[in-house]
């Protein structure tokens, strides 16, 4: 087989191979290349960090575990920032997976933080139908939530914290991390047209396209789009984590799935060239 | 009956919600706040229960008939039992450390999992099918190579004009056809809600 035919058809077990150690050397070897700066992340952290002690800030897990890798960064970076401001978080889920993972990722920060569970830190737990929990939580916030209960079955009344927030308005901010709808979209279409709520996001990679159209329309006040966004939020954050360590990976996979597009396109050039002699 | 009652159902639920976002009234929202809005949740709940119901009765049949990959349905079905009677039975339900074990290690591992082949599966797609056989080709070619690498640090390292060169693609290609897209389904989501609001569209009645 002539060169350039090998160049076409190097087999997929190599490309597997060559993939798979591009991304798991660098996270056992992390290089430490510098993150690149990105104005819509800026823009959710400093609005997150400017928003005064005693601000009520819902964070929404709407995400599944297949965007583990690139939000869970996020919420530690905001989480940790919201607690450092003295705002009072607030936790949920639109989706039934993300309940698990407000608590488990959450938690263990409101626990460096002193957090008192009630008092300046609430789980309100998963709501089935997100489109009339949002219709009923712009005038009665503790109806719509389960009929009152948080995440852990509690009633909602026996904690001090929900006496400041009874419906939509009273959040200063609500942050969606997400990887799919329901999520900013719906937050945006029920509580940002209507009541006027600020919406800030962290999604996947893929979804970024779609983030960055709503912050250009200014229906986001941010967005940390993908590792990166995440990366460049710990960064500003001043601790560098998974995300910092996870781009290094991300580089070598892309550089990688770059050269074996090179090789193909110079094995297809070059086999045209012959055939054309 | 059968397509008239749905019908004028839907007619008058959807009217009501839309009026009250016109004409204010504390009263009226509070009625519907209590019974339409309230009745959507009771009836996504009935549902999520129904899918678990058919879900279970789907690979059943898959099991009892010996279909091919019925190994399969009796993992899925014993994950659901697990999970499902672990939640009901132990002390804290899906909050309890013991539940948490059990998910942290089968769902998400598995879902992650899942998702990391990826990673695999479009560079093996992208070395097959990304040749420049064409203008287009080659220029979606070199925009995508110019996007990926000014998305990561290594980008950033070679040269700072590829993250400024990818924010400009993205910006100013990308953004905009995204946008064009959320505008066309915006018009087609508003245009099936008309029609499912008159009655013109029915396959929610199973038609």
């Amino acid at each position: 087989m002539p060169w350039y035919r090998r160049l076409m058809l190097i087999d997929r077990r190599i490309l597997y191979v060559v993939i798979a150690l591009s991304v798991a050397i660098p996270m056992f070897n992390p290089i430490g290349l510098p993150v690149p700066s990105d104005v819509i992340a800026e823009a959710a952290y400093n609005y997150i960090a400017d928003l005064p002690a005693g601000s009520n800030v819902l964070y929404t897990y709407d995400l599944s575990a297949s965007g583990m890798t690139e939000l869970k960064p996020a919420s530690d970076v905001f989480i940790d920032l919201s607690f450092q401001k003295g705002h009072n978080v607030f936790l949920m889920a639109l989706w039934a997976e993300g309940n698990n993972f407000s608590a488990l990722w959450a938690d263990p920060i409101a626990e460096a933080h002193d957090a008192v569970y009630g008092e300046n830190f609430m789980n309100l737990g998963y709501v089935v139908s997100y489109s009339a929990f949002m219709e009923q939580a712009r005038t009665d916030l503790h109806a719509a939530l389960n009929a009152g209960i948080d995440k852990y079955g509690n009633r909602l009344s026996e904690f001090p914290v929900m006496k400041n927030v009874t419906k939509a308005k009273d959040f200063d901010a609500v942050f969606s991390f997400n990887t799919g709808d329901p999520g900013p979209t719906a937050w945006i279409q029920q509580w940002n047209a209507t009541e006027g709520v600020p919406i800030l996001s962290a999604c996947t990679s893929v979804s970024t396209p779609t983030m960055t159209n709503y912050y250009q329309a200014g229906l986001l006040k941010g967005n940390l789009g993908g590792l990166a966004g995440a990366a460049y939020a710990e960064s500003l954050h001043g601790e560098l984590g998974s995300a910092t360590g996870g781009m290094d990976s991300q580089s070598l996979g892309h550089v990688v799935i770059i050269l074996f597009l090179v090789l193909g396109n110079i094995g297809y050039f070059a086999s045209k060239s012959a055939e054309g002699k | 009956m059968r397509r008239t009652l749905p019908a004028a159902i839907t007619l008058i639920a959807g009217l009501i919600v839309i009026i009250k976002d016109i004409f204010i009234s504390p009263g009226f929202n509070q009625l519907v706040q209590d019974y339409l809005v309230r009745s959507v949740a009771l009836s996504s709940a009935t549902a999520v229960a129904l899918g678990g119901l058919s879900l279970l009765r789907v690979h059943g049949r898959r099991v009892s008939r010996r279909r091919e990959g019925w190994y399969n349905s009796v993992i899925l079905i014993g994950g659901f039992a697990l999970l499902f009677f672990l939640g009901i039975l132990l002390d804290g339900g899906h909050n309890s450390d013991t539940y948490q074990w059990f998910y942290q290690n089968t769902a998400v591992t598995g879902s992650s999992t899942v998702f990391s082949l990826l990673c695999f599966y479009i560079g093996s797609a992208a070395y097959r099918a990304f040749r420049a056989r064409s203008v287009e080709a080659g220029a979606l070619l070199v925009s995508a190579t110019i996007v990926m690498l000014g998305a990561t640090s290594i980008g950033a390292a070679i040269t700072p004009m590829l993250p400024e060169a990818k924010t400009w693609i993205m910006d100013y290609f990308n953004t905009p056809v995204i946008r064009g897209v959320a505008l066309g389904v915006s018009l087609g989501s508003f245009a099936q809600g008309a029609r499912n609001l008159f009655g013109i569209e029915r396959g929610y009645m199973a038609e």
